[in-house]
């Protein structure tokens, strides 16, 4: 965390059901970046449709993020690792700052 | 990594989707649009330099942060050796492509960032050059491709940036938020940003007192919601677009040279991308610094890369039509090479004179006079060089037929017949697109404007010469008293 901390990196895991399916180190700030893009831009990074995210909210170490439509695992994790690069997170690992929890809503 | 390989960089692009406008349609993946694709696989090419042994010294540099080899793109001048690795790296990327190096405006302005907030930090005791070095190591350590964007739209030139009927003529700062910024506005001619990873936004001039919402520096992330790029689009774009057969094209892979309007719409950047915010008084020499490393690079580099592309055309068209002996062509010929290389020794002397600024700093920027002279010369040469081009060339470069039309059963042994010359009809039409490309392309007016207008480098010669101490040596050669 230490290292993480003076190459000014954070780690975003994400998370489908009970599982930590995926782990993206970006710079600091990446993580308040993707919030803003849900919350007020109310787009996925990456996704120019509008309608794709059902719900999103902050919760305790991250965020919580409802998807239209009814999705595989697969296909939430296709879409996460899409966004996160849009966003500038690379697949990278080490002890996760912020944890996205994704769900397809149905 | 530290080096991505072409095909890295090509995966990666294949992942991004930059809201990009082209030609009346929404662009949905860059590589299956002829016209965003020929930037892309331009990019490609670059990363592509940066594998060859060959090329090592010019396109690989050691970060300064880390001591790894980084792409020279995202390298920051510590010394002299630097500099003249960067202006060389200008010149063998635009001989390889025909084109920008679409990371060229984003290295220049790291570079600038580098010294400015070093500068600030020392002045005013931010935290902007801590900042913007953990950017940088994460750039270098993930080989981002990083476009630059310095020219705002402007508006009415007869006013400053707050008297602006539409405010977002010039980018600006919505809000300040415990987390980062929120930026709008418009950036305008703005070379290779959609093939991108990230865009660095510099001012787009000197600022006053009052007009501290448009004092800003940051790194955005080029997919980012609410950032969207309109394409340029002309009768090159058209003509690539619409073509049977790329092959056909004056540069069939990687095109003319692609610029897009990025238009920022409340666009959020955390505080760890924003660079400076607020501070106008740095602002004149953020971007002086930017320009002076650019005019060495675009003007005395990357247009010479060019020049050596057109004299190579136009040589061959003179040997294919069977006038490559007589006086006058050689002549001409002999001038666009004069008009080249002097540019290129302007380039040369600005690196070689380049020095730390500010002291202290570590980083190194070419001299401004020789750079700016680069530029000013360049500018000028170019048209000339794209004349000769056009003289020599003959009519056929704007009056030819279309390559292809040479295959078809009923004109084409007509065409034949007609083009043949001292080479076949074949060879000539190849080359005289090629020419068509430049001498009646994008790029008279693209050199002219590229790195700022010629007035630009007027007004920084008259600035940067010693006038004085020249009637000085004048008058005490001719006798005259001092008074």
């Amino acid at each position: 965390m230490a290292l993480e901390n003076d190459a000014g990196l954070e780690i975003i895991a994400v998370k489908i059901g009970r599982e930590m399916r995926g782990s993206y180190s970006g710079l600091g700030g990446t993580f308040a970046s993707f919030v803003y893009c849900c919350l007020d831009k109310k787009f996925i990074p990456g996704f120019q449709e509008k309608g794709l995210i059902a719900e999103a909210r902050l919760k305790e170490k991250g965020m919580l993020l409802v998807l239209s439509g009814k999705r595989s695992e697969t296909e939430l994790m296709e879409i996460m690792d899409i966004a996160l690069e849009n966003i500038g997170a690379f697949p990278g690992a080490g002890k996760a700052k912020y944890i996205i929890d994704i769900k397809s809503k149905e | 990594m530290a080096l991505k390989t072409a095909k890295e960089y090509l995966d990666s692009m294949k992942k991004l989707s930059p809201r990009v406008y082209c030609g009346g349609k929404w662009v949905k993946n860059l590589l299956n649009n002829k016209i965003t694709r020929s930037m892309v696989m331009a990019n490609a090419a670059i990363y592509e330099l940066a594998e060859d042994p060959k090329y090592k010294e010019v396109m690989v540099g050691t970060s300064h942060l880390t001591g790894e080899p980084i792409n020279r793109n995202l390298n920051v001048a510590r010394n002299i050796h630097d500099l003249d690795m960067r202006q060389e790296m200008a010149l063998l990327t635009s001989q390889t492509v025909g084109t920008c190096n679409y990371r060229c405006v984003g290295c220049d302005a790291l570079n600038s960032l580098a010294s400015t907030t070093w500068e600030m930090d020392r002045d005013l005791k931010t935290k902007y050059n801590e900042r913007f070095n953990k950017w940088l190591a994460f750039a270098q350590a993930n080989d981002l491709a990083v476009s630059g964007a310095i020219t705002d739209a402007k508006g009415d030139r007869k006013k400053r940036p707050s008297q602006q009927d539409e405010p977002d003529a010039f980018v600006h700062l919505v809000e300040k938020r415990d987390d980062g910024i929120v930026v709008r506005g418009i950036k305008v001619s703005q070379s290779g940003a959609i093939g991108s990873h990230e865009t660095l936004v510099l001012p787009g001039g000197a600022l006053r007192e009052g007009e501290e919402a448009f004092a800003l520096a940051f790194a955005v992330q080029n997919s980012v919601p609410g950032l969207t790029y309109i394409c340029q689009y002309n009768a090159y774009s058209a003509e690539r677009e619409f073509c049977e057969d790329e092959s056909e094209l004056g540069t069939p892979i990687y095109g003319q040279r692609e610029t897009s309007t990025m238009v920022f719409d409340n666009v959020f950047i955390p505080w760890e991308r924003v660079f400076l915010c607020g501070e106008t008084k740095f602002c004149g020499k953020m971007v002086t610094r930017f320009a002076k490393a650019h005019r060495m690079n675009c003007g005395g580099a990357c247009k010479v890369g060019f020049a050596d592309l057109i004299i190579g055309g136009t040589v061959l068209a003179a040997e294919y039509t069977g006038v490559d002996k007589v006086p006058h062509i050689q002549e001409k010929i002999i001038d666009m090479v004069r008009y080249s290389e002097t540019s290129h020794a302007c380039a040369i002397a600005a690196a070689m004179r380049g020095r730390e600024e500010p002291k202290g700093s570590g980083v190194f920027l070419p001299d401004d006079l020789f750079g700016n002279a680069a530029k000013l010369n360049i500018a000028h040469g170019f048209w000339e060089i794209i004349k000769n081009a056009g003289d020599i060339g003959g009519g056929l470069v704007v009056t030819m037929p279309r390559q292809k039309d040479l295959e078809d059963p009923e004109v084409g042994p007509m065409l034949k017949k007609a083009f043949a010359a001292a080479a076949p009809a074949d060879k000539r039409l190849k080359v005289a697109k090629f020419l068509q490309h430049w001498s009646a392309g994008l790029h008279g007016t693209g050199t002219w404007h590229g790195a700022g207008a010629p007035q630009t480098q007027r007004f920084m010669i008259s600035v940067l010469t010693d006038f004085d101490a020249k009637k000085k040596m004048a008058k005490k050669l001719m006798g005259m008293k001092e008074g």
